[in-house]
């Protein structure tokens, strides 16, 4: 019966390595491991507009605005974690400064040579401004126009807005060095990354995703740990029975 | 018994030599008339250029299967991401302005 138990496990296993696909994750010339993007949204704290709601965050509760029901207790949003570069989270010139916190959960960012971070933005940010506070040290971005390998602008495909899809949105990017946060060369980032967002004009401060151009190894796959944890499992029945 | 072997040999070779077909491929008849040997002084020929054979063996081959698309590079997992449409501006900000509800009573 085990050895039909751990036939099983194995065969999973190797049918979820078989499945696994091939992927990268780059935008413009930024290239990244698939894994390297700020998914967690630790902490926020300010009113924000996501394109469709405006959410409000204090620390790690979260509220969101109905015109009938006013502000009701929501979860997480995810619009600053995901891999669509499409959404995103904002500050507006009327409703203030954003602050979030974003932190990566299966991977870690490693000072390397060049730069380290990089956040991505919808639209023109150059009259906005933007900050990343790491360890203690804060830095202003300096954002720039996003291109492919074959130099040609590169933009955000269906961005919501108030009701209406919109293409050819602007990407602007920012990159950050870690050192200039007091990290080593060859040390890795450990906490999460603050960003503030500020409006200063009538265009949205837009943050779409964040990620880490240098990263740690590609951790052990969820696959294997589940292996590992079967396999110990049954052998702790096993003794029991015996 | 040499005797009667070499008087048998010089009987029949005659005989061998004159069957022999004149324009027979075993022998250089007519046809040889502008071969020139593959080797010695007249070998000093230039051989035409080697034509490389037009025939297309996988013509109904999807191009999904041909060998080269394995080399497609690894799926991007970033989406909502294209190049700029030359054919309209770039959107540098948000179509329309919206209007922040009153904050939460906490911050009021």
């Amino acid at each position: 019966m085990y050895k039909k138990t751990i036939l099983k496990a194995v065969l999973f296993l190797a049918t979820s390595a078989l499945a696994t696909q091939l992927n990268a994750a780059s935008i413009g010339t930024y290239t990244f491991e698939d894994n390297a993007i700020a998914d967690q949204l630790v902490s926020a704290q300010g009113q924000m507009y996501d394109g469709t709601d405006w959410l409000y965050a204090n620390g790690e509760s979260w509220s969101i605005y109905d015109n009938v029901d006013g502000w009701t207790s929501t979860s997480t949003p995810t619009d600053a974690t995901d891999v669509s570069v499409s959404s995103f989270l904002s500050a507006t010139q009327s409703s203030g400064s954003v602050s979030l916190d974003l932190d990566f959960s299966q991977t870690s960012a490693i000072n390397a040579a060049g730069d380290d971070l990089a956040f991505f933005f919808l639209w023109d940010q150059t009259a906005n401004s933007a900050s990343v506070s790491i360890n203690g040290t804060t830095q202003q971005l300096t954002f720039s126009d996003v291109f492919s390998d074959t130099g040609v602008q590169q933009v955000a495909t269906s961005v919501n807005w108030n009701g209406t899809v919109n293409s050819n949105v602007k990407i602007m990017a920012a990159s950050v060095e870690l050192s200039d946060f007091g990290i080593s060369l060859g040390d890795t980032l450990n906490g999460p990354i603050m960003i503030d967002l500020t409006s200063n004009t009538s265009t949205a401060m837009a943050l779409s995703l964040a990620a880490a151009l240098n990263s740690t190894a590609v951790p052990v796959p969820a696959a294997a740990w589940l292996f590992g944890t079967g396999l110990i499992a049954l052998a702790g029945i096993a003794r029991r029975k015996v | 018994m040499n005797k009667a072997y070499l008087l048998s040999l010089a009987l029949l070779l005659p005989v061998h030599a004159g069957a022999v077909e004149q324009d027979s491929v075993y022998t250089w008849g007519q046809w040889a008339n502008g071969v020139k040997p593959a080797a010695g002084p007249v070998a000093k020929v230039t051989p035409p250029p080697a034509q490389t054979p037009d025939v297309n063996f996988r013509a109904n081959e999807a191009s999904a299967l041909l060998r080269e698309a394995v080399t497609t590079p690894p799926r991007n997992i970033i989406t909502g991401i294209g190049d700029a449409n030359p054919s309209t501006p770039i959107q540098v900000a948000p179509p329309t302005s919206i209007t922040p509800p009153p904050p939460p009573p906490a911050l009021q």
